[in-house]
């Protein structure tokens, strides 16, 4: 008896440990200043996917437990608070960062502290740190696709208008040579300090110049100024067509009611419409969490895929080590809600498809032309040389004082 | 050992004690440590699979990526930049021209070069439009367009659309071709000119063999790994590449998407990664990992056979199996040895044990001989046990014989003690018997005969309701066995053999003696005890009748002596008082003896031999006669008693505390009899009460004496009083009458008319003087106690003045006397007296200080609490009573004044009595009132007294009726209270030539002669006066002017009045009441 009974109680004491302390990670967003309209949605669709793997049994049979702090729309305040979660939280990842800008300066600390940080935005690209898993579209992925479209069904003058950061610029700058490439023409091309509200000159600008299409690549609440002129001026969906490149359906929903925005275009590699099992299924659960009004778009989707796929990696692993991660996530690929990604190893960006979509009066989008398949990241497209696009970045940066956006005023960058 | 091998013994429980836990520990063990590895095992082969995986796919793409990184070189070629534009252009005029056939010349050396330098099956040069300008192999592909042509559906065409739409590299995945008929893959690239010009693309056509090289490397994967690559299209999955036990599956083997085998390729291919240990395509167990390369848009399993995987597994658990058989056997071994070893010595101790029991009781075991402790002992002990078994036989024997003496010894003791129970029983006071459950009597003992007064014959074998009187059978029934009687003591009435009833208490228990039912019962007699209860009864019953003042002597008397003869019926009793001489005896109580010989003895002279109570009266001493016949103390009176049959008289003195005799208690027998001890006993108790019914009486009538004498005293007392003021008073009156009347006769001679006013003063005053005779007439009255219902405001109304001449002069007397109030019963004369002590006590109390007396009437309600605080609880009924309240404004008293202001001689007052506040008692208990004292030190003290409302209506009282020449110049100031002595005396002075002013007391006085000062020439002044005295004014007139001349008048005598000015200069002093003359003479004198 007494030898069953110590047979037991070293069979328990052999078993692995059932109670453990939670897995903890960082999720990095601006809660309040000018990005917080577009980056607590993203918040929310990250918490969504913690949640439901919480629910079906955790991870490494722990929880997760999210730290969700604020970015305040300051690249700096990113810089601090991500070093802050990695140094004093201790989080296995940080999930988090809308703006370049942002990005940039968390770039910095998590290769400083070889961590892991996804990034749920398309971007300007020009960058491809190991230390980050880009899970949104890069140029290559998202404007050259959809510019060549509107180049083919709307028309080669193109006025290009854009926030004063570095995506923005980057992008028109890669779009000029792609337009010249393809045979278009760029009429006019206009910048805006992230958050103003002062669109009318532009506007006029545009009527004046007339171009067959307008590229879009304003981020922030300034694109409800820029549309609100735009119906001022009487200037239609229909004649004067707008391709937006930041503006998905969450940015809509809070314009909708206030504009006609039916007509307009928009790049994404996803949008609500999208018919398939995963999408519906995503759509489902997040409304059941967030209610029936809210609507999902891009970066939202590739948030939620950003920690699917970090789910997926720390179980291969079997560790939650960043370390560790970042090396076992390479080829890690999921059927997510906009179809297949794969992380391509070489680059650490997600494999994705091209859509366009225009926009129909609820505020959804519907599909008018999508890839044939996933499209492999390029941060580095092939017709500019690494080089040139250094030189430009370095220029920029320098124009700005050592920044990767335009000095705001004050008063705009503490809303 | 002995029996079978299945028969449960010691060394069997043994064997399986060592070998089943050993067992089932090794097997858990076994179990517990090859599930572990085993788990572990397979965890670590799969991730080295999906390692494995991870680098299949890692090589692939690096393929890919290095293809498409040579492509984009080759594009930016200086060859390519210049030939594309040329061969395109050259296109242009047909592929058979000779311009395109010189510029294809041209560049076939260094596409070829570079073709076999890379082993690629193909290259192509495309221009913007879609037209293959240029192919080394010239296959059916040449020359066709890719966006319109026959192979526009192609990876060629896919990755040239790339290419010139998104100017970006791609690669197509592989599949058959067509033109060159077997699987191939295409990468492309666009070719821009450095002048930012698009030229074209350039695309190459990947071998299949090199691919295949890559995939079939299966360095890790032992003898049965193997790598899948499929690519899922339309609803199928297509392998394509060579399978290791399946060299012809690429393109050839296809799996459903919906099949059921092959999980892992389906599952990579449509874009899933994963691991996991299932079956093949082949059923064969196999461990895999899979991922999905999205740059060859397939997905990629690794596998491996389980067998092969897990092969390590199999060695380890054959060696646990062999370990795990030899542990046993071994455990075997020892166990077998082990209890062969134990049982060894339980065997020779059986042997010993049977031989023990076959007789041989001197068996002993050597307990040397065992080396194991435990086998040692138990020898020891069965020796031990062996010794003690002889020992216990002898002495069993012994204690036989031992039992036999005791038992002799037991049986005197039971005969002693039964010898001393029925002695206990024989000689009980109380009685004492057994009955069966019938009642029938068993046994009885003799104090039970001797109590019910039969033979012990007479009561054996009867039922014990003879016993019971009829009262008793009926009540407690005893036909149902004891019934109510069982189990407690209970009073019953017994008879006794000649038919006497009589009170005993008797207890009944039920006992079980030799299994029969007997009840045993004991009787106790208790009629003495209740004769003499009743008779303590009758004591109390006395003693509130004694405390009853309205109950004559007499009465109790008599009480006493029939208490006394129910006690003893046979007797009877007499009381006889002394009369107040002491002498006589006179007829006290005697209900019973013939009145004829309490009449022949009424007021016999006590004497020494003056028949019993004249002899005890007489020496004070108990005298008992048991036989009147023939005692000489009876000489004389023996045939009066022997008349009546009284023989015997038994008579004992009555005596106060102080001894002296009050009387006589005899008893009296119609037998001749001594007396018992009960009886003396019964003697004294009976005197005991008399003498203090009779003291107690006696007290009574004193005390009420006692209290008239005291309210004679009083009134005397308080007549002193007024004595004084009604003098001072009498003698104002009269100075206005004797002024008027010599005015009077003055004016007469000259105008007799003018007499007129003078003449009405007299009466007014006389008539005063008369009223005032009156009251004091009514106060003094002699009053005898007449009550009559009166009404106390208007009564109060009549005694004002008595009131006010009774008080300080310095002292204010209000009235709150309310109309109408309900009459009271009461004696006006006493309430009168009330209500001056009442004044006088509380103008004392403000001395000769200023203060207020305030005199208030009215009905109010008294409840139980309020007539609980007051200082006469009779227990008065709750209800509406007219009060009286007298209240000053004086000294007040502290506690301890207020508790003995009622008392009797009590008193604050240098000259007082003390006997005022007890009469107020007295008076306001003998009109059934209550009086209620409140006093504050320094503050004051009010008096309010409630008298009962009487249902009769007040008698009308009539309200009580209510008097030459000198020239003088300047002013005279007269201070007077008195506004009629003002009045007088300012006639008076005018009449003589002087102007006067007037004050009506000290203050106002002094005021007036400061005003007036100069033409003031002399000041006429009275002595006491309210505010302010006299005295004190004079000393503060002095102080304004100490030349002022100052008459004195006032009613009191000259020596006294003056004593108090005595060296302050006073002008002169003219006594009350004073005539025109008089003061004319004053006047004279002191102003010259």
């Amino acid at each position: 008896m007494l030898l069953i009974m110590v047979g037991v109680a070293m069979l328990w004491w052999l078993m692995p440990e059932k109670n453990r302390s939670p897995i903890r990670v960082g999720v990095l967003h601006s809660l309040t200043g000018t990005m917080a309209i577009s980056e607590k949605p993203v918040v929310d669709a990250t918490l969504l996917a913690i949640a439901q793997i919480n629910q079906a049994g955790g991870l490494l049979g722990r929880k997760i437990e999210a730290i969700v702090v604020d970015g305040k729309s300051d690249a700096a305040v990113f810089g601090r608070e991500a070093e802050r979660l990695i140094v004093q939280e201790h989080v296995a990842a940080i999930f988090g960062c809308w703006t370049s800008a942002s990005r940039k300066n968390v770039k910095q600390v998590v290769e400083k502290y070889h961590h892991l940080l996804f990034y749920p935005l398309q971007y300007e690209g020009f960058e491809a740190s190991p230390n980050i898993i880009y899970m949104g579209a890069v140029p290559n992925q998202q404007i050259i696709p959809a510019v060549h479209w509107a180049l083919t069904h709307l028309g080669k003058r193109i006025y290009l208008i854009g926030s004063d950061y570095v995506f923005p610029r980057v992008a028109n700058w890669l779009i000029r040579k792609q337009v010249q490439l393809q045979g278009g023409t760029i009429v006019g091309e206009r910048y805006l300090l992230l958050g103003t509200q002062d669109v009318d000159a532009t506007v006029r600008e545009i009527a004046a110049l007339k171009p067959d299409v307008i590229l879009n690549t304003i981020n922030g609440d300034s694109n409800l100024a820029f549309f609100h002129a735009l119906a001022q001026a009487g200037m239609t969906a229909q004649d004067w067509p707008v391709m937006s490149f930041s503006m998905g359906e969450a940015e809509v929903a809070s314009m909708k009611n206030k504009l006609p925005m039916q007509g307009y275009y928009a790049a994404w590699s996803y949008f609500q419409s999208i018919d398939s099992v995963e999408n519906r299924t995503f759509i489902a659960a997040f409304k059941q969490k967030y209610g029936d009004e809210r609507v999902l778009s891009d970066p939202m989707e590739a948030a939620w895929v950003g920690v699917q796929l970090w789910a997926d990696a720390v179980r291969n692993a079997n560790t939650d080590s960043a370390a560790v991660v970042s090396q076992t996530i390479q080829h890690r690929s999921m059927h997510a809600p906009e179809g297949t990604v794969s992380i391509d190893h070489a680059t650490h960006h997600l494999w994705k498809k091209s859509l366009v979509g225009k926009l129909l009066a609820d505020g959804q989008f519907e599909i008018v032309w999508s890839s044939e398949k996933p499209i492999a990241p390029e941060p580095y497209p092939s017709f500019v040389s690494k080089l040139a696009a250094k030189q430009y970045m370095t220029t920029l940066q320098q124009g700005w004082s050592g920044r990767w956006e335009a000095v705001r005023p004050a008063k705009v960058n503490q809303p | 050992m002995s029996g079978s091998f299945f028969k449960r013994s010691l060394s069997l429980d043994l064997i399986l004690l060592l070998v089943i836990p050993l067992t089932l520990f090794a097997m858990l063990s076994g179990w517990f440590i090859l599930n572990t590895v085993s788990q572990e095992s397979e965890s670590h082969q799969l991730s080295v699979l999906t390692v494995l995986a991870d680098e299949k796919a890692h090589a692939i793409d690096n393929y890919l990526t290095d293809q498409l990184a040579v492509i984009k070189e080759l594009s930016k070629n200086s060859v390519v930049q210049a030939s594309l534009p040329l061969l395109t252009e050259s296109f242009m005029l047909g592929r058979g021209s000779q311009a395109y056939q010189r510029h294809a010349a041209s560049v076939n050396g260094f596409f070829r070069e570079f073709q076999t330098r890379w082993d690629y099956y193909d290259l192509f040069l495309i221009d913007r439009e879609g037209n293959i300008v240029y192919s080394l192999q010239h296959e059916a592909d040449f020359a066709t367009n890719l966006r319109r042509g026959p192979y526009k559906q192609t990876g060629l065409a896919q990755v040239f659309n790339h290419s010139i739409d998104f100017l970006q590299s791609s690669n197509s995945s592989f599949e058959l071709y067509h033109p060159s008929a077997e699987a191939a893959s295409f990468i492309a690239t666009p070719v821009v000119s450095d002048a930012g010009e698009l030229l074209g693309v350039i695309a190459l056509q990947l071998n299949a063999r090199q691919f295949n090289r890559i995939v079939s490397n299966l360095d890790g994967l032992g003898e049965s790994g193997e790598v899948v690559v499929g690519r899922q299209q339309g609803g199928e999955v297509t392998l394509i590449s060579p399978l290791r036990f399946d060299p012809q599956a690429a393109f050839h083997r296809v799996i459903h998407v919906s099949s059921d085998i092959a999980l892992p390729i389906r599952r990579a291919s449509q874009g899933y990664g994963g691991q996991g240990h299932l079956k093949d395509w082949r059923g064969v167990e196999v461990l895999a990992a899979w991922v999905y390369s999205p740059r060859l848009n397939a997905g990629i399993v690794v596998k491996m056979d389980a067998a092969e995987a897990l092969m390590k597994l199999a060695l380890i658990r054959d060696k646990v199996f062999i370990f795990l058989v030899v542990i046993f056997m071994l455990a075997m071994v020892i166990a077998m040895y082990f209890s062969r070893r134990i049982s060894r010595p339980f065997m020779a101790l059986r042997e010993r044990v049977q031989q023990y029991v076959q007789g041989h009781h001197d068996v002993r075991f050597d307990p040397q001989h065992n080396k194991q402790a435990e086998v040692s002992e138990m020898a020891s002990a069965f020796n031990v046990m062996a010794d003690h078994i002889q020992q216990t036989e002898r002495a069993r024997e012994s204690l036989i014989a031992d039992l036999a003496e005791n038992n002799r010894l037991l049986d005197h003791r039971v005969e002693e003690q039964t010898e001393h129970i029925r002695a206990i029983i024989h000689y009980a006071l109380d009685g004492i018997f057994t009955l069966d459950a019938k009642g029938t009597i068993l046994t009885i003992n003799p104090a039970m005969v001797q109590m019910f007064a039969y033979s012990e014959a007479q009561l054996l074998g009867k039922n014990i309701t003879l016993l019971l009187s009829d009262q008793s059978r009926q009540a407690d029934g005893w036909v149902n066995g004891a019934g109510a009687l069982l189990d407690q003591i209970s009073e019953v009435q017994g008879v006794r053999c000649e038919g006497e009833i009589f009170s005993v208490e008797l207890s009944l228990r039920k006992l079980s003696i030799l299994d029969q039912t007997v009840y045993m019962g004991m009787v106790r007699d208790i009629s003495e005890r209740k004769k003499r209860q009743q008779f303590d009864v009758d004591q109390l019953r006395i003693m509130e009748l004694i405390a009853d003042v309205s109950i004559p002597l007499e009465a109790i008397l008599e009480v006493i002596v029939r208490a006394v003869q129910e006690y003893n019926p046979a007797l009877l009793g007499s009381i006889l008082l002394m009369d107040k001489e002491g002498e006589h005896l006179i007829h006290g109580a005697a209900p019973d003896l013939p009145a004829a010989y309490s009449e022949a003895l009424e007021g016999v002279k006590i004497g020494p031999s003056v028949g019993s109570c004249g002899t005890a009266a007489f020496t004070g001493e108990p005298v008992i006669v048991s036989d009147i016949d023939h005692d000489p103390l009876w000489a004389d009176y023996k045939e009066l008693a022997l008349q009546y049959g009284l023989a015997a008289c038994w008579s004992q003195p009555i005596k106060d505390s102080h001894n002296r005799v009050l009387g006589t208690f005899a008893m009296y027998y119609k037998q001749p009899r001594s007396p018992g001890k009960k009886d003396i006993n019964l003697l004294l108790q009976a005197v005991a009460i008399a003498a203090n019914a009779i003291s107690r009486k006696n007290a009574d009538q004193m005390r009420i004496n006692m209290q008239s004498q005291l309210e004679h005293m009083q009134r005397l007392e308080s007549l002193g009083v007024l004595a004084g003021g009604i003098a001072h008073d009498f003698n104002n009156i009269l100075t206005v009458i004797l002024g008027n009347a010599a005015m009077a006769e003055r004016k007469a001679l000259l105008n007799p008319h003018a007499t007129q006013g003078y003449l009405k003063k007299i009466v007014v005053s006389s008539e005063r003087a008369a009223d005032l005779c009156k009251q004091m007439l009514a106060y003094s009255g002699k009053g005898k106690f007449v009550v009559i219902a009166l009404d106390l405001s208007s009564m109060v109304g009549e005694i004002t003045n008595l009131l006010e001449i009774s008080i300080s002069k310095s002292v204010i007397l209000k009235y709150h006397l309310t109309d109408q109030l309900p009459a009271v019963e009461a004696d006006a004369s006493q309430l009168q007296q009330v209500i001056m002590n009442l004044v006088i006590n509380a103008s004392d109390a403000i001395a000769d200080k200023s203060g207020v007396i305030s005199i208030s009437t009215g009905v109010m309600h008294a409840d139980r609490a309020y007539l609980s605080g007051t200082s006469l609880d009779d227990a008065l009924p709750e209800g509406r009573y007219v009060y009286l309240e007298v209240s000053d404004t004086g000294s007040g008293m502290d506690k301890e004044t207020q508790e003995k202001v009622f008392e009797p001689f009590f008193t604050t007052k240098f000259t007082g009595h003390g006997l005022g506040m007890s009469a107020v008692l007295g008076i306001v208990r003998g009109h059934k009132g209550a009086i209620k004292l409140y006093s504050e030190e320094g503050r004051g003290t009010t008096f309010k007294i409630l008298l009962p409302i009487s249902e009769q209506a007040a008698e009308v009282v009539l309200p009580a009726a209510v008097g030459e020449i000198y020239h003088g110049a300047g002013k005279v100031l007269i201070v007077d209270d008195e506004e009629t002595i003002r009045e007088m005396a300012s006639m008076m002075l005018e009449d003589m030539g002087f102007a006067s002013l007037t004050a009506k007391d000290g203050l106002d006085g002094v005021n007036v002669y400061r005003q007036h000062q100069p033409e003031i020439t002399c000041v006429l002044m009275d002595m006491t006066m309210p505010r302010m005295d006299g005295k004190t004014c004079f000393t503060e007139l002095r102080r304004i002017n100490s030349e002022v001349k100052v008459i004195l008048s006032s009613g009191y005598n000259e020596q006294e009045a003056i004593s108090c000015f005595a060296g302050q200069g006073l002008a002169g002093f003219i006594q009350k009441p004073y005539t025109p003359e008089a003061l004319q003479l004053k006047l004279q004198e002191i102003l010259g």
